[in-house]
């Protein structure tokens, strides 16, 4: 089913105001598992960073991923999105600079709380820990509304495209 | 061991608090889905209310679910729990009566989010969606990662009665 702009757009907001998501991996085992991260959204592309070694192994091992973004503590109110993509990992050193970029959209985000995450990771006695850059591609989008009884899903990239392309059309229209 | 009972407190506590958790799951394919529930705590297992969905058909298929209950906004208070779960989902004439049993006292205990959801359902009942047929989940933890300040500190607790059988080889 073809989505209208709009459903894109929602979902784009949605990512753009979350502040946590909860990103699902697969186990060795195969079983899929879950940890909340914080994130950016940055030219449609979701980044985070991190020293869960358990996460960026799953992506390493199986790059599919389902990041959850939801809004709402009462039944009636909870809505969100789930974007079904593609992650890859990167170590800082080596990451390119379209990943670079969006770190650093990130460490803008969550700027305010790097002192304390600081601090608190010097209690942490297994560390030094690994830190990864971790970028996902969005393939496919779901988003639902009033606890569920509404929702639809599409296709990212084509209606990324067909949205860049009515853009394009409507600007040489003017012009 | 101590630590590890506190352990297992801290994580009921979680989730007899909260009420929204996240629930992932294998699809066919494989590949992971995620998904946020309503729920409430029983004490040793997780219900929760859910429509027909890819979450309700992989617990089917596969008998599990790991869900994860989280809290705080700053990094000093992020708490939570990695919860993995056996599953089973049910239709309410399929559930099996003690469950049933335990869903109508839980219930009456959240009567006013309960009238919220029957008004939402009755307001949108000529929708499409409210056609699907509704399930009951039944997650009971068997095994847990549980975190605290950021999850700078963690440690991991067994649930169920596996616990003492399992002293052998768990560590």
């Amino acid at each position: 089913m073809t989505a209208m702009p709009s459903e894109l757009e929602a979902v784009r907001a949605m990512l753009r105001r979350a502040r946590t998501a909860r990103l699902a991996t697969i186990t060795p085992s195969g079983r899929a598992t879950v940890a909340p991260f914080w994130f950016a959204f940055h030219e449609d592309r979701l980044f985070l960073v991190a020293d869960d070694n358990a996460t960026v192994a799953n992506i390493r091992r199986d790059p599919r991923v389902s990041l959850l973004v939801d809004f709402g503590t009462s039944y009636a109110d909870l809505h969100g999105a789930i974007v079904q993509g593609h992650a890859e990992a990167h170590a800082p050193d080596t990451a390119p600079s379209w990943v670079r970029d969006g770190i650093a959209a990130y460490s803008r985000k969550y700027a305010s709380l790097e002192d304390e995450r600081l601090s608190l990771q010097s209690l942490d006695h297994r560390r030094p820990r690994e830190r990864w850059y971790v970028a996902i591609t969005p393939r496919r989008a779901r988003w639902f509304s009033v606890g569920g009884f509404f929702q639809g899903s599409f296709d990212w990239t084509s209606e990324s495209e067909a949205a860049a392309s009515s853009k394009r059309i409507g600007e040489s229209e003017q012009a | 061991m101590a630590i590890e009972e506190e352990g297992r407190a801290f994580v009921r506590a979680l989730l007899r608090r909260n009420r929204v958790l996240r629930v992932a799951t294998t699809s066919p394919s494989g590949a992971p889905t995620v998904a946020p529930i309503w729920y409430w705590f029983g004490g040793d297992f997780i219900a929760s209310t859910m429509p027909e969905s890819a979450t309700v058909r992989n617990i089917q298929r596969t008998g599990v679910a790991t869900v994860l209950v989280d809290e705080g906004a700053d990094y000093a208070d992020l708490r939570g729990a990695i919860i993995e779960t056996s599953a089973r989902a049910y239709l309410d004439s399929e559930a099996p009566p003690e469950l049933m049993a335990a869903i109508a006292e839980e219930d009456a205990k959240y009567a006013d989010e309960i009238a919220e959801l029957v008004i939402v359902r009755d307001a949108l009942s000529s929708g499409t969606a409210s056609r699907r047929p509704t399930y009951r989940l039944l997650l009971r933890p068997e095994r847990a990662l549980w975190y605290v300040l950021g999850g700078s500190v963690s440690g991991r607790v067994t649930f169920s009665d596996a616990t003492t059988e399992d002293d052998g080889h768990a560590e």
